[in-house]
């Protein structure tokens, strides 16, 4: 597609079937069922997230399996709030219990608990509610343009360029590792590793089966991210015991919950700079929420005139953490939707229910009703998760009552079953254990699981381009370089790898 | 250097399957080896720099593990003190490493002989045992409230076998 191609994806006539799209996807949305279906979600999305240990990666690969027995855009709309909601709810145990109910809440309960220990706990939770609202939304804008934009990038775009848009993705990782660097690219290429069992895309010769036909098929997206979130969550809370929380939990009143929401117009500048850096963080593959939280969590301490009362309850810690981990949640949706990379673990699981249903991620994906279904579902699931935070902020505190192993009771059973119900075989059960077992083994022992989530996922997309280009170009490696695209591609992934190495020997590696 | 390597066991067992999963790559044909092999061979590279770095002896080890360390580990320290980490001793962290390892397998072995409604006590059960829970009717009723969950989600909606195992076939019950 050349440049007046794409000046052609905004003339009037494209305009038109656009906006029939979106009026045929809210009338979609808007009916009665599915409005349902909406606030359900929204309050089970609030109820899972405010467990502690329960995170949106958590709750969607628990969900995977149910998405079975809907129809695409339900699938979709399901995922899509649930992915909002269960965001949101992670604050509440941050703030009241000094717990992250997700790890994007992080730094929420910096502030937020603070204020719960001054009494001032039910107004940190209005200042969540509407600091997370108000993130969804703007990052929801950004993702409703920028997406098709972005798409329609993805027109010009051959196989060597896929080819090194997915090596760009996996080499953010190095940016955004924690701790050793050397563990997250070992990590990311057992990712790889993973994706590439069973037959290869052009001649399918199998790889890796050891013989086994159960191999063959490779290993199930649903049955990986099964074990590698729930079931592994589910043996890290048994073993490290959970947190509970305290029999005098502070006293949650409705109106005051509501003043809360309403002091957000005092913060507005701080809720619209931190969603926009969350939005933007978000959309970078790897990256993710929690750095999202972080980063506004610092942005806002630093650029306050009151720096020291960050820490000790300053409300503007808690709108800037959860405003960046709400619009992240939706950054993270950009490259996912338009280009088929997460921005996130997230955002990987809702690409694996967009594959399932055979909708690959792209262009054509924005010639039907199908995104639009999707923003329509977040715009009107975020309304949702503002009003059931809101009017029920006192009874979703005593969600985090929850004894833990009821909680990994919970998450076992529905994980195990959940992992049959995919292919009804019980050797998928077996495989989630195993990738359970192995994530929690991982995550100990400092390798980083979105890593090994963005090789498994941009694995597939990287080894189509590299093999579709090699045939193209019979077998000359130099088409790798051909273009422009490619070439800025490959310096920019070059360039990424090095950064961290680069910065620490410029700051002195001996500090 | 023995030591070292014993601290780094994960390093050490990753490094011995990539090199593994390397050798049998080679074995492929040319298009079917190419990407796994790349990925396979970098991932073995970086893996044997961290254990170079692990052997390597004191201050040298230390500046270069802060070459290697991610810039985002400088973020988190930034804003560290936060959550306060629900404390268990090495003791028991070990025996609940084994404990919910055996009720993982206990459980796949269940819903393998006996179905999987039958094997959600057996979690319910483990689960408490594992955390050392004492309250019997929190478990009793979690018990309950899943057993339905899972018949009615899995069983009704999307109509898994929950009553199938290999040994009893309790179908006929339904």
């Amino acid at each position: 597609m050349t440049v007046a191609g794409l000046a052609g994806a905004v003339d009037p006539a494209a305009l038109q079937v656009t906006g029939d799209l979106i009026f045929e996807a809210f009338r979609v949305v808007f009916s009665p069922r599915n409005l349902g279906i909406i606030t359900a979600v929204a309050i089970i999305g609030v109820v899972l997230g405010a467990l502690p240990g329960v995170g949106p990666a958590l709750a969607m690969a628990l969900f995977f399996p149910f998405t079975f027995a809907m129809e695409p855009e339900i699938a979709l709309m399901v995922m899509a709030v649930l992915y909002g909601s269960t965001t949101y709810g992670g604050s509440i145990p941050a703030i009241l219990l000094n717990i992250p109910g997700t790890p994007g809440s992080t730094a929420t309960l910096l502030d937020g608990y603070p204020m719960t220990q001054q009494g001032r706990g039910a107004e940190a939770l209005g200042l969540s509610a509407a600091a997370s609202v108000v993130g969804a939304l703007f990052g929801l804008a950004l993702l409703a343009v920028f997406a098709p934009l972005m798409a329609q990038v993805a027109l010009i775009l051959g196989p060597p360029e896929y080819f090194m848009i997915a090596v760009f993705g996996m080499s953010v990782v190095s940016v955004v590792a924690r701790g050793s660097l050397l563990k997250s690219m070992a990590a990311m290429s057992l990712g790889v590793f993973f994706a590439t069992v069973g037959t290869d895309p052009i001649r399918a010769v199998p790889r890796f089966t050891f013989g086994t036909t159960y191999l063959e098929s490779g290993v199930s997206l649903v049955v990986l991210l099964v074990g590698l979130f729930a079931v592994s969550q589910a043996i890290e809370l048994a073993v490290g015991g959970g947190a509970s929380a305290p029999d005098d939990q502070p006293k949650i009143t409705q109106s005051v919950v509501f003043s809360g929401a309403r002091s957000i117009v005092a913060s507005k500048w701080n809720v619209l700079r931190s969603s926009l850096l969350g939005t933007v963080v978000g959309s970078i593959p790897g990256m993710g929420i929690t750095s999202a939280n972080f980063l506004a969590y610092l942005l806002a301490a630093t650029t306050s005139e009151d720096p020291e009362s960050f820490g000790s309850g300053n409300p503007e810690g808690v709108v800037a953490g959860e405003a960046a981990n709400n619009s992240s949640a939706m950054g993270a949706l950009i490259p996912a939707m338009a280009l088929g990379i997460p921005g996130g673990a997230a955002a990987a699981i809702f690409i694996g229910v967009m594959l399932t249903y055979g909708i690959t991620p792209g262009p054509t994906v924005f010639q039907s009703r199908l995104p639009y279904v999707v923003f329509a579902s977040i715009l009107l699931g975020s309304v949702a998760f503002f009003g059931v935070g809101v009017l029920g902020g006192q009874y979703f505190a005593r969600v985090t009552r929850l004894p833990t192993h009821v909680t990994v009771s919970g998450v076992l059973v529905f994980a195990l079953v959940g992992s049959f119900a995919a292919r009804n075989n019980l050797l998928d059960v077996g495989a989630a254990v195993f990738f359970g077992v192995l994530g929690y083994v991982l995550v100990q022992r400092g390798y980083s699981l979105v890593a090994f989530i963005l090789g498994f996922i941009l694995a597939p997309i990287a080894e189509r381009g590299f093999q579709r280009a090699l045939i193209i170009s019979n077998g000359d490696y130099g088409v790798f370089l051909a273009s422009p695209i490619s070439l800025a591609l490959l310096a920019g992934s070059v360039g990424l790898f090095f950064l961290p190495f680069a910065l620490r020997r410029r700051r002195g590696i001996g500090e | 250097m023995w030591r070292s390597l014993r601290e780094n066991w994960d390093v050490v067992v990753l490094l011995g399957a990539f090199a593994s999963l390397t050798v049998v790559a080679t074995g492929y044909e040319r298009t079917a080896r190419q990407f796994p092999l790349v990925f396979l061979a970098a991932g073995t590279v970086f893996l044997a720099a961290e254990l170079a770095i692990a052997i390597t002896p004191g201050r040298y080890s230390e500046r270069l593990r802060r070459l290697t360390t991610g810039l985002a580990t400088d973020m988190d320290s930034a804003v560290s003190g936060g959550a306060d980490e629900p404390g268990t001793t090495s003791d028991e962290r070990r025996y609940r490493h084994g404990a919910t390892l055996a009720l993982l397998v206990g459980t796949v072995l269940a819903a393998y002989l006996f179905g999987f409604l039958a094997a959600v006590p057996l979690v319910t059960v483990g689960s408490a045992r594992v955390v050392g829970a004492s309250d019997w009717r929190t478990t009793a009723i979690a018990t309950v409230v899943l057993l339905v969950a899972v018949e009615v989600l899995f069983g009704q909606l999307l109509g898994v076998p929950t009553l199938e195992g290999a040994l009893v076939d309790w179908e006929g019950v339904r």
